[in-house]
């Protein structure tokens, strides 16, 4: 606030005005016992002033409030105004309102839990399929073995032949044997050459045979063949 | 409590005026603590210090905040704006005194000089000053008088008179210093210190 000339009157003492005080005071006092009549006068004045402050009656304020009930029956509860004032205050930005700051907290949150669920739903799964993949490997190999056993089972009643049902002569069982031990050898490097072949494991044609090699003597029909042939 | 309360202590004059509009009591309460007593002040100094007219006054002029808040422009301090209403009313209400008074002939029992038993100047200690100063304000013209009452009684400064009353800020002063003057010569006699 500017100070005035009562201000400079009230709060100076004559011997410390400036010129410029002086000329602007030697309107109303030109000398010092002016200067401290109107001082005085003044703080005289401040003190009728205090002491004339006096209070409103108050049938005066009685008769307001009832006015002011009956010109906004419908104004929301002090509280409830209080409240809305201090979450919703006009004097903020948007941006700095505590409503607005709660409701984007809870728009953030409501938007990250979804992804938080997916993602625990997605490593659960995951373990489940690798487990799956796992037992399913155990059951395959399982069945690989299965499967073997089988071959190597199916092929067993060659060697489990009754030797009594049959009269041969030592030299053909002999023979009979060394072709049968030659086609189970035949049978496992065959599987073996196949896999080398095929490193994915997959058999592409013919299913491979069991091959067993019996001497041409024996199969008068292939020499046939052969003559037929050439 | 303080984030659900709004501090109205606080608040500005204009910041409560809005409230006001809105239907909050809490904000009307306290824009009449700080007025109500200041305008009493003033209007008991403006209408012939009689008492039960300024109580009147007081009520009218917070009646009309409540009924039309929306009369009061935010652009504009809430104190000067209170302070040119309650100017309005005092001159309307000197227009009305005139009226009856030219009906009446002179004979206007209504117009009181001095109502003694209303005095406010006569509740406070040393009343021998505060006498001879109301006698010596009442002797001034009302153009002079009121801007030193708003000046010194009711604490404006300049520029706000200047507001309130729609005049510029040198006729203010020199109305101010017109009225110092004439104070300070009248008063000069009473003080003792002046007698040195």
């Amino acid at each position: 606030m500017v100070k005035d000339i009562i201000d400079i009157v009230r709060e100076k003492e004559f011997k410390s005005l400036s010129v410029e005080e002086k000329v602007e005071l030697s309107d109303i006092c030109t000398n010092e016992d002016e200067f401290n009549n109107l001082k005085q006068v003044f703080l005289d004045v401040d003190g009728v002033a205090m002491a004339s402050r006096v209070l409103p009656k108050k049938e005066t304020k009685k008769e307001l409030d009832e006015l002011f009930v009956s010109t906004y029956p419908k104004a929301t509860g002090v509280w409830y105004s209080s409240m809305l004032a201090s979450i919703v205050p006009k004097n903020k930005p948007l941006h700095r309102q505590p409503l607005v700051q709660i409701a984007a907290v809870g728009l953030l949150v409501f938007l990250t839990i979804p992804f938080l669920n997916n993602t625990s739903i997605d490593s659960s799964e995951k373990q489940l399929v690798a487990s799956d993949e796992h037992k399913t490997e155990e059951i395959a190999d399982e069945n690989n073995l299965d499967l073997l056993e089988e071959e190597v089972s199916s092929t067993s009643p060659v060697l489990d032949l009754d030797v009594n049902e049959f009269e041969l002569v030592d030299s053909d069982v002999q023979d009979v044997e060394n072709g049968l031990s030659h086609a189970v050898l035949a049978n496992a490097t065959g599987a073996t050459r196949g896999e080398d072949d095929h490193p994915d494991g997959i058999f592409e044609g013919e299913e491979v045979g069991v091959s067993y090699s019996i001497p041409t003597s024996e199969q008068p029909e292939l020499l046939d063949l052969l003559t037929t042939t050439f | 409590m303080r984030l659900i309360k709004p501090q109205y202590k606080s608040m500005s004059d204009e910041d409560l005026m809005i409230s006001i509009s809105k239907g909050d009591k809490r904000a009307f309460d306290e824009i009449y603590a700080r007025y109500a007593s200041a305008l009493l002040g003033y209007f008991i100094r403006m209408l012939w210090k009689d008492r039960e007219k300024a109580e009147d006054f007081v009520h009218d002029i917070f009646a009309k905040i409540i009924k039309r808040p929306e009369l009061f422009d935010p652009s504009r301090r809430f104190k000067t704006w209170v302070y040119s209403v309650a100017n309005n009313m005092c001159k309307n209400e000197y227009k009305k005194q005139e009226v009856r008074k030219n009906i009446s002939n002179g004979l206007d029992s209504s117009y009181p000089v001095s109502d003694e038993g209303a005095n406010v100047m006569n509740e406070v200690q040393d009343g021998q000053f505060r006498e001879r100063f109301e006698m010596s304000l009442d002797d001034l013209d009302l153009k002079h008088s009121e801007v030193f009452k708003l000046r010194h009684l009711n604490g404006l400064s300049i520029k706000e008179i200047a507001e309130v009353l729609e005049i510029s800020d040198g006729t203010v002063k020199s109305r101010l210093f017109y009225a110092t003057k004439y104070l300070a010569k009248s008063l000069k006699d009473f003080n003792p210190i002046m007698n040195r």
